[in-house]
C-alpha cells in the first residue's frame, strides 16, 4: 500500500481529525512504516500507535508524525475518538448497524476497523473507546508452497484445514489458495475450478458495495457477510462449487455445514484458531469434523520466519488425528 | 387633453405599483407556507430513506436537497447540510446547525420559530436507533405542520390584506394628486 491509498482508502474515513494528520505525516515521510504497518491502533487518552505486520513491532506517533516514545506520543481525546468514529460511519450509525454489533466495520480495500467501548444489551458497541484499524493486504503468491500439499492432482485438491494462531497469515494464505485454484496453476497443475468463498468477515475477497476488493481467482463466487453455515448450504444449492473456501470454522452449526458440503462432493478448504491439529480436539464441533473425516490434510501455520511459515503437513485416517 | 392623459397613465401606475407591492406581501406568506410543506415532506422522505431503505446520511442529504428545493441556492437546507458533513468530519449536527444558521440569513420568508425547529433536527440524524430518529423526525413534523397552519391563517388573513391595502393607498394617492 502506498500513501495515495492509504489516504484514499483509509484516512479519508478518519477525518480531518489530529490522529489522521499525524498518521498522514507519519506515513508520508517513513514509506517503509506504511509498507510494514498491519494495525493501527487509536485508542482513547492513550498513545497512538502502528503495529508492523511482521514482527509485531511497535511503533508510537506523536502528533507531528514522527516515530517516538510511547510518552511523546499523540493521545487521542473521547471526543476525536467519537469523531473519527462517526466519520467511519459516514455520520451514518444506523447504516452500520448490523456492522457495529459484530464489532468491527469495513473499510474499501478490505480494511477492517475493530470497534471497543461501552456494549449494549443488543450486541451493539456505543461510547467508543479504541479502534483497531487492520490494514489488510493481498500477498500474491504467498500460498505457493501451500498450495502444493493442498493439490491431489491437476483437477482434484483435498479437503484442507489450515491451522494457526492468531496474525500469522491464515486469511492471506487462502486468499491466495482462492486465488490460484479458482484461475488454475502451472506447477503443480491444476486446471482451475469453480470456487466458493464463504467471507462471513468480509477479510477473504474484501467486498466493499458488492464488489470484490482482491483478487480471488477467476471462477470464483463469493458471499459476502454471510454466516457460514447458512452460506455453505446456499453455495452448494445455488452455485454448484468444486471447492469451497472459508475463514475460521469452529461456531455452533459448521460441523453439520461442511459435512453437507462434504457429502455433495465438495472439496473445503478453511482455517481454525490454534497452534497445531491437538488443539483442536477439545473444539466440538471441530473435532466432530475430524471424526467425520471431512479433512484430508491439516496444514499448521507459524509466525517463525514471517507469516505463513509451514510448520507441520498431517495427514492420515480420524483415528489416527484424533 | 395631454394633462388627462399623463394625469391617465400616473394613475395607472401608482395603482400598478400598489397592486405588485401588495402581491408581494402576499408572495411572502404563500412562501412561507410552501417552505415549510417542503420542509415535513423531505423529513419523511428522509426517515423513509434512513429507516427502510438504510441509505448513507449524505445521500439521503443530496436527494432530500434535489428533490424538494431543486437545489436552490437561499432555501436548500439538506444539500447544504451535505457539504457541511465533510469539513466537520461527520459531526452531522454541527453541520446541520451550520447549514440552518445560513439558512435564517438568506432565506427572509421563514421566521426564528421556523427555523428553530428545523435546526432541533440535527440532534436526531444519523444515529443508530432507528425509532428514536423516526420519533424525533415525527415530533419535528407535527410541530412544522402547526407552523405550516399557522402560515397558512396567515396567508389568508394578512395576504389578502395586503393586496386590498396597497389597493386602498395608491387609490388615496390618485385622489390625493388629482
Amino acid at each position: 500500500m502506498d500513501i495515495k491509498q492509504f489516504q484514499t482508502e483509509i484516512a479519508d474515513r478518519l477525518g480531518g481529525t489530529q490522529a489522521a494528520l499525524s498518521l498522514n505525516t507519519a506515513f508520508s515521510y517513513a514509506g517503509a512504516l506504511l509498507s510494514s504497518a498491519g494495525e493501527i491502533r487509536i485508542r482513547t487518552g492513550l498513545p497512538l500507535c502502528v503495529i508492523g505486520s511482521r514482527r509485531k513491532e511497535r511503533y508510537f506517533i506523536s502528533g507531528s508524525g514522527r516515530i517516538v516514545t510511547s510518552g511523546s506520543a499523540y493521545r487521542p481525546s473521547k471526543e476525536e475518538i467519537a469523531r473519527i468514529f462517526a466519520c467511519i460511519c459516514r455520520s451514518s450509525l444506523y447504516a452500520y448497524r448490523e456492522d457495529i454489533k459484530n464489532g468491527f466495520i469495513t473499510l474499501k480495500g478490505g480494511h477492517r476497523v475493530g470497534i471497543a467501548g461501552k456494549m449494549l444489551s443488543d450486541g451493539s458497541v456505543y461510547e467508543v473507546s479504541s479502534l483497531n484499524i487492520r490494514i489488510a493486504r493481498q500477498v500474491r503468491g504467498c500460498a505457493g508452497e501451500i498450495v502444493e500439499h493442498i493439490i491431489k492432482n491437476s483437477s482434484e485438491i483435498y479437503s484442507t484445514l489450515i491451522i494457526s494462531p492468531p496474525a500469522c497469515g491464515k486469511t492471506t494464505v487462502i486468499r491466495d489458495i482462492a486465488r490460484i485454484l479458482g484461475s488454475g496453476n502451472r506447477a503443480p497443475h491444476f486446471t482451475g475450478a469453480n470456487v466458493g468463498i464463504i467471507d462471513e468477515r468480509s477479510e477473504i475477497a474484501a467486498c466493499y458495495n458488492g464488489e470484490a476488493s482482491n483478487d480471488v481467482g477467476l471462477m470464483t463466487d463469493v458471499y459476502d457477510a454471510c454466516p457460514k453455515e447458512k452460506g455453505i448450504l446456499m453455495m452448494i444449492r445455488s452455485m454448484a462449487p468444486d471447492i469451497i473456501i472459508t475463514d475460521e470454522i469452529g461456531g455452533p452449526g459448521d460441523a453439520a455445514a461442511v459435512k453437507s458440503a462434504v457429502n455433495a462432493g465438495v472439496k473445503l478448504i478453511a482455517t481454525a484458531h490454534g497452534s497445531s491439529v491437538s488443539d483442536l480436539k477439545v473444539r466440538s464441533e471441530i473435532a466432530d469434523m475430524i471424526r467425520s473425516g471431512v479433512f484430508e490434510k491439516y496444514i499448521t501455520l507459524s509466525a517463525a520466519n514471517g507469516p505463513c511459515t509451514i510448520e507441520e503437513v498431517v495427514s492420515g485416517t480420524p483415528e489416527d488425528i484424533l | 387633453m395631454i394633462g388627462l392623459t399623463i394625469k391617465m397613465i400616473g394613475a395607472l401606475l401608482i395603482i400598478s405599483g400598489g397592486a405588485m407591492t401588495g402581491m408581494k406581501i402576499k408572495r411572502y406568506y404563500i412562501k412561507r407556507r410552501e417552505m415549510l410543506k417542503k420542509m415535513q415532506d423531505a423529513l419523511r422522505y428522509a426517515d423513509d430513506a434512513i429507516s427502510i431503505e438504510n441509505a448513507l446520511l449524505d445521500e439521503v442529504l443530496i436527494s432530500c436537497g434535489e428533490k424538494f428545493f431543486g437545489g436552490s441556492r437561499e432555501e436548500d437546507v439538506f444539500g447544504r447540510a451535505a457539504a457541511y458533513l465533510k469539513e466537520e468530519f461527520g459531526s452531522f449536527e454541527r453541520a446541520w446547525d451550520r447549514a440552518c444558521a445560513e439558512l435564517e440569513e438568506k432565506c427572509v420568508y421563514l421566521k426564528k420559530a421556523d427555523i428553530e425547529c428545523i435546526s432541533g433536527i440535527g440532534k436526531a440524524l444519523g444515529h443508530s436507533d432507528t425509532d428514536r430518529q423516526s420519533a424525533y423526525v415525527a415530533s419535528a413534523v407535527k410541530k412544522l405542520a402547526a407552523l405550516e397552519e399557522q402560515a397558512s391563517e396567515a396567508e389568508s388573513r394578512e395576504g389578502r390584506n395586503a393586496v386590498k391595502i396597497a389597493l386602498a393607498v395608491s387609490a388615496a394617492v390618485i385622489i390625493i394628486l388629482f
